[in-house]
């Protein structure tokens, strides 16, 4: 290798590559080492050794003014990356992230999905986010974007190598000559020599990678010109024919003038193999961290160890292993790698093995090894003063006040809100959900006014970005909650989906927000002429009030919006009532009973009045939908606001021979809306239905049935054959009132003593 | 040799095995006759440096063979397991026949296999007349392939009683077989193994004691994957049948062994191919095996009765004969199944109609 500089071409991730690595390092003892990776890393680059870092961990690069647009560089600790900053950090021999620096990166990231939108617009086409990856074709993406798009699909030149050599499986194939190899002689000029052979074959490359390529050239250049003697140059085994090549000096400026600038931040934040692997959508994942984890912790491992965590892990899940399983394990293991003419066994000779000798065959038992050894997820740490945004702090700092550790996999919580720290825990999971990050998820339904909570804990890495994110809106979790939901509140337009709001709000307590977003409603309120809105908000505000007060917090504002929304109702219900068709009827009549249902739940008798007043005029009024008058007599006759006689007499009227056959049907419909129970055991109810219906001469009774049985055939089956056999016993004719003659005295009397003892009293 | 009904593996496949003998290159176990990658190569098939050709005799998952090979090159017992007409049989037959040049050494394993079928009986008649001796004992293929160092088949080792396939335990595990009334016992010398069958259905029949589980390594040999899988293996059975049988129809011809294989596969799925019409499922098991004897019959039937070319009404019998095993229930599901899919599928007439004819 001329000139001093030493290319090392590598595999992300390949513990074989990082073995190499750090082999190849420690000989050469290199004065300078450039490694792939951002420049602007560079500062983070001692926390590598810091005691509380444990990898795999991730640099986190973002804008911080769009935090949204975010590269993450994943790194385990059999990276070869990794263990190249440790080697230069340890050695204090200098490194340079010598990658094409973000702040342009990201531009022209960004440029081209500008470019890509502007396209779309024209082309009415797909997908900019994939456009905008930063990882290019043809270039193993080491980086990985975020959101997390799935990554695109690209022909992988390596499988064209791979199969040359008669390999399906481009990954196998490199873990088989480049990995597993226990012998490493010159195997950074094997790698050279395949990948420039590959480069002719596919020279075409994007205008990033020869962007990234250029400034990459530039940096050594730079080295050189520093007099460094013996430069190491660590990069994706794609790169190295690229960068041996040194045009002119002035080409590659000419490529790198005038590009586009953005301001960019780093940090480390932490990383799950989970996340490593490929099943989780990322492009330069691996199949099986675990795997490559035990790989570099134990390189000399003839399957033994190996098999023995399989045996152990089997033995805890209650399965019979013996060590004789082991030992054939491993010697099956052996001889089918022998078999396939591999040197030594790979995972799947192993999985194999372990499906024959300890499964009986079956594959499934592969399952539980999956989970737990393949993958093998844990979860990185950072130290905890690595440069982070004020928010992620306050929110780490909280997390770890309430003991709430961030580990891999779901946890889930039951908390008791009348236990002081679970309070603060539901409090903090709640303003992280009104932030928008989803790091707790309540479980089914959370059941309010109870006092149990049940959470589901799931950490993914990139809630550490969206709370970068969110970092904007304050330096607190409570001021950015606040700050990033009033002004969530003032883009909302309905105050039924402000009342939903509010419903979260609640539980986070955060009274000021809750005065803001009252005010908010109360704005809408008066401008809005939508009584319908505004009923479908009541019940909303009826469970914050009540919930409230489980809560030991004090929402006297919101019970007076309560009462302002109700008295609008009151105002201009009636007149909503009032010349509609049979669909908003019906729509209406469900929003009566949803209402209905809450003010008794609230139990204020001044509510109940105002209400009770509305459902009054209602009925009252002449233009009212008959269905929703049939309700509204209802409501009243259960009320024992009208009295027998007067509902008698509105039967009659409805019923009679003036009225549309239709209006008939929906005042029925209304009146008797879903209760056929309660006709069953409200004898007043039934004898004022079944006498009106036997005082029918036949005529009319004709012409009524197809309404009759219209509002009848929304009862269950059984009431309906109780309804029949209840009227089949009393024939029309008026029974006596269930009263004394059915009570024995005698037979009453001798309850009573099990009753004392069933209440305690002897 | 022309006499023989049919003909042993390593009879049929002489010269495969020879070539693959010639151009050995790999290491060779002991009494082995190949090495374990040109058995691998015997069983999937493919071309040798010379350009001789091998032909498939498994038709699936190399990873499965090179396990079941990789096992007899341990000292473990191979158990090859999986429904009926799953080529068990075949498959243990050509891993004997490839790695002894023997697969004559078999046990059929019954509800009435005892004792001595495994181990070794006695010659009564000598045993009155010279009492016990070497001379009166009666060897069992297991005992003699410990002898020469042979591989040992016992199919389906499930339907055999707990108690006698406990006598393996020794056998496997110590590769030793005592005889106390002579005092003595035969070791086996290298290259013994056993590769036993077992079926599904069987399951719970007799099910292995756990000791003796553990002395086998388990193969499961799946169902084929896709219906061209499956016909492909139907083909080419039939092709070797054909001409084992020296049967005068006509090569048969793929689309009525496309149509077999489609009836097998949609009545054992429970649904047709294109997944939209769900299917009762008869209760016989439909393998492949039982494809490749639907049509052998076929071919046999347009062969001496027919005009020796394979149509549907040849078939047909022989599909009913495989799908209704119980009269009633299958013949509902059969029925069934002409109607609601038979019928309305294009080109599928002549089927149609012919078992309309025979219900």
């Amino acid at each position: 290798m001329s000139d001093g500089i030493h290319f090392l071409g590598i595999r992300h991730h390949g513990p074989g590559s990082a073995k190499n690595v750090k082999a190849y390092l420690e000989e050469l003892e290199p004065d300078m080492i450039l490694l792939e990776g951002p420049p602007e890393a560079e500062p983070l680059l001692p926390g590598v050794l810091h005691e509380q870092m444990k990898p795999p961990v991730a640099l986190l690069a973002y804008q911080p003014d769009e935090p949204k647009r975010a590269v993450f560089y994943p790194f385990a600790g059999f990276s070869p990356e990794w263990q190249a900053m440790c080697y230069a950090v340890k050695r204090g021999i200098p490194l340079r992230f010598f990658d094409l620096p973000l702040v342009h990166h990201l531009a022209l990231w960004k440029e081209r999905e500008e470019q890509a939108e502007l396209q779309k617009a024209s082309e009415e086409a797909h997908d900019t986010e994939e456009e905008g990856m930063p990882s290019a074709p043809g270039n193993q993406p080491e980086a990985e974007a975020s959101p997390v798009p799935p990554e695109p699909v690209h022909v992988d030149p390596f499988a064209a190598l791979a199969k040359a050599a008669g390999y399906d499986d481009p990954e196998l194939w490199w873990e088989m000559n480049f990995e597993n190899r226990r012998n490493n002689e010159e195997i950074f000029l094997a790698v050279r020599e395949a990948v420039t052979a590959l480069r002719e074959a596919y020279p075409a490359i994007d205008r990033e990678t020869s962007l990234r390529e250029a400034w990459m050239r530039k940096m050594i250049r730079a080295a050189q010109k520093e007099g460094c003697q013996r430069i190491a140059v660590i990069c994706g085994a794609w790169h190295v024919p690229g960068l041996e090549k040194m045009p002119a000096r002035k080409e590659d400026n000419e490529l790198l003038k005038g590009l586009p600038k953005v301001k960019v931040e780093c940090t480390w934040i932490p990383w799950t193999y989970d996340r490593l692997s490929y099943r989780s959508g990322y492009g330069a994942g691996i199949i099986s961290p675990g795997w490559y984890d035990h790989v570099w912790d134990y390189p000399d491992d003839d399957g033994t160890r190996w098999m023995s965590k399989v045996a152990a892990l089997f033995r805890a899940r209650g399965m019979d292993i013996s060590v004789a399983h082991v030992i054939e394990t491993v010697r099956l293991a052996q001889v089918t790698a022998a078999l396939r003419g591999l040197s030594r066994p790979s995972l799947e000779e192993y999985n194999d093995a372990v499906t024959t000798v300890m499964g009986f065959g079956d594959p499934v038992v592969l399952q539980i090894i999956r989970e737990a050894l393949v993958i093998s997820d844990r979860m990185g740490a950072v130290p905890g003063d690595v440069p982070k945004v004020p928010l992620l702090v306050d929110v780490e700092k909280l997390l770890k006040r309430l003991r709430l550790p961030l580990t891999t996999g779901i946890k889930e919580y039951n908390l008791d809100l009348r236990k002081p720290n679970d309070l603060e825990r539901s409090i903090v999971f709640h303003r992280l959900n009104l932030l928008g990050i989803r790091l707790a998820r309540p479980l089914g339904s959370d059941g309010k006014g109870t006092f149990k909570e049940s959470w589901s804990v799931y950490y993914e890495p990139e809630q550490t970005l969206s709370i970068i994110e969110k970092a904007v809106w304050g330096n607190t979790l409570a001021e950015a909650v606040v700050a990033y939901n009033v002004r969530q509140a003032e883009d909302i337009p309905s105050i039924s989906a402000l009342v939903d709001l509010l419903q979260q709000v609640i539980p986070a307590d955060l009274p000021g927000l809750v005065e803001q977003m009252t005010r908010r409603l109360d704005a809408l309120a008066a401008s809005t002429t939508d009584v319908l809105e505004m009923m479908k908000a009541i019940p909303g505000l009826v469970t914050v009030v009540r919930y409230g007060s489980v809560r030991n917090l004090d929402y006297a504002k919101v019970n007076d919006m309560l009462y302002t929304m109700m008295a609008r109702v009151l105002a201009g219900g009636v007149l909503a009532c009032a010349n509609i068709d049979e669909d908003a009827a019906a729509d209406l009549m469900e929003k009566f009973i949803a209402v209905d249902y809450a003010v008794a739940t609230a139990n204020q008798p001044e509510l109940i009045s105002m209400w009770t007043e509305l459902v009054r005029k209602v009925r009252e009024s002449r233009g009212t939908h008959p269905l929703l008058s049939g309700y509204a007599t209802r409501l009243l006759r259960d009320k024992n606001i009208l009295g027998h006689e007067e509902t008698a007499q509105t039967l009659q009227y409805y019923t009679s021979r003036g009225n549309a056959a239709s209006e008939t049907a929906f005042w029925f419909e209304g009146f008797l809306k879903s209760s056929g129970t309660i006709l069953l055991l409200d004898e007043q109810l039934w004898e004022l239905v079944n006498g009106w219906l036997a005082s029918l001469d036949d005529g009319t009774f004709l012409e009524l049935l197809p309404i009759l049985r219209r509002t009848f055939s929304e009862y269950s089956v059984p009431e309906r054959r109780k309804l029949g056999e209840k009227a089949k016993g009393t024939s029309g004719v008026k029974r006596l009132h269930a009263g004394s003659e059915a009570f024995n005295a005698e037979d009453a009397r001798k309850v009573i003593p099990l009753i004392w003892q069933l209440v305690g009293i002897k | 040799m022309g006499l023989l009904l049919r003909q042993h593996a390593e009879q049929q496949f002489e010269e495969e095995l020879h070539e693959l003998k010639k151009n050995e290159t790999n290491k060779v176990p002991e009494n082995w006759q190949l090495s374990p990658q040109s058995v691998v190569t015997y069983l999937m098939g493919g071309t040798l440096k010379n350009g001789f050709q091998i032909s498939p005799k498994y038709i699936g998952n190399r990873r499965l063979i090179e396990i079941a090979v990789a096992t007899l090159v341990t000292d473990r017992a191979l158990l090859l397991y999986g429904l009926p007409g799953t080529a068990k049989s075949w498959v243990s037959e050509h891993l004997a026949a490839a790695i002894s040049g023997d697969s004559t050494l078999i046990v059929q394993g019954t509800a009435g296999t005892g004792e001595e079928a495994i181990r070794y009986g006695w010659n009564y008649a000598k045993l009155l007349a010279e009492g016990p001796s070497e001379g009166a004992l009666v060897q069992t293929p297991v005992m003699r392939a410990m002898r020469d160092g042979k591989l040992a088949r016992i199919e389906e080792l499930t339907r055999v009683g707990s108690d006698v396939q406990d006598t393996l335990i020794t056998i496997l595990s110590e590769k030793t077989l005592p005889v106390p009334e002579l005092d003595k016992e035969i070791q086996a010398i290298r290259g013994f193994n056993v590769i036993a069958t077992a079926n599904n259905r069987d399951k719970g029949v007799n099910e292995l004691s756990s000791a003796l589980k553990r002395r086998f390594n388990t193969v499961i040999l799946p169902l084929p994957d896709t219906i061209e899988e499956e016909i492909d293996i139907v083909r080419r059975r039939v092709e070797g049948f054909s001409t084992v049988m020296d049967i005068p129809a006509e090569k048969p011809a793929l689309e009525e062994i496309r149509r077999v294989v489609t009836i097998f596969r949609e009545l054992r799925g429970g649904a047709t191919e294109d997944g939209k019409t769900k299917l009762k499922t008869p209760s016989g098991t439909l393998s492949t095996a039982e494809a490749i004897s639907v049509v052998n019959n076929g071919l046999a039937m347009s062969g001496y009765f027919g005009d020796g070319r394979l149509n549907a009404v040849d078939l047909v019998s022989g599909i009913i004969g495989a799908v209704v095993k119980d009269p009633v229930q299958d013949r509902v599901v059969w029925q069934e199944y002409l109607e609601t899919v038979v019928k309305g599928r294009d080109g599928w007439k002549d089927i149609y109609r012919a078992s309309r004819e025979m219900l």
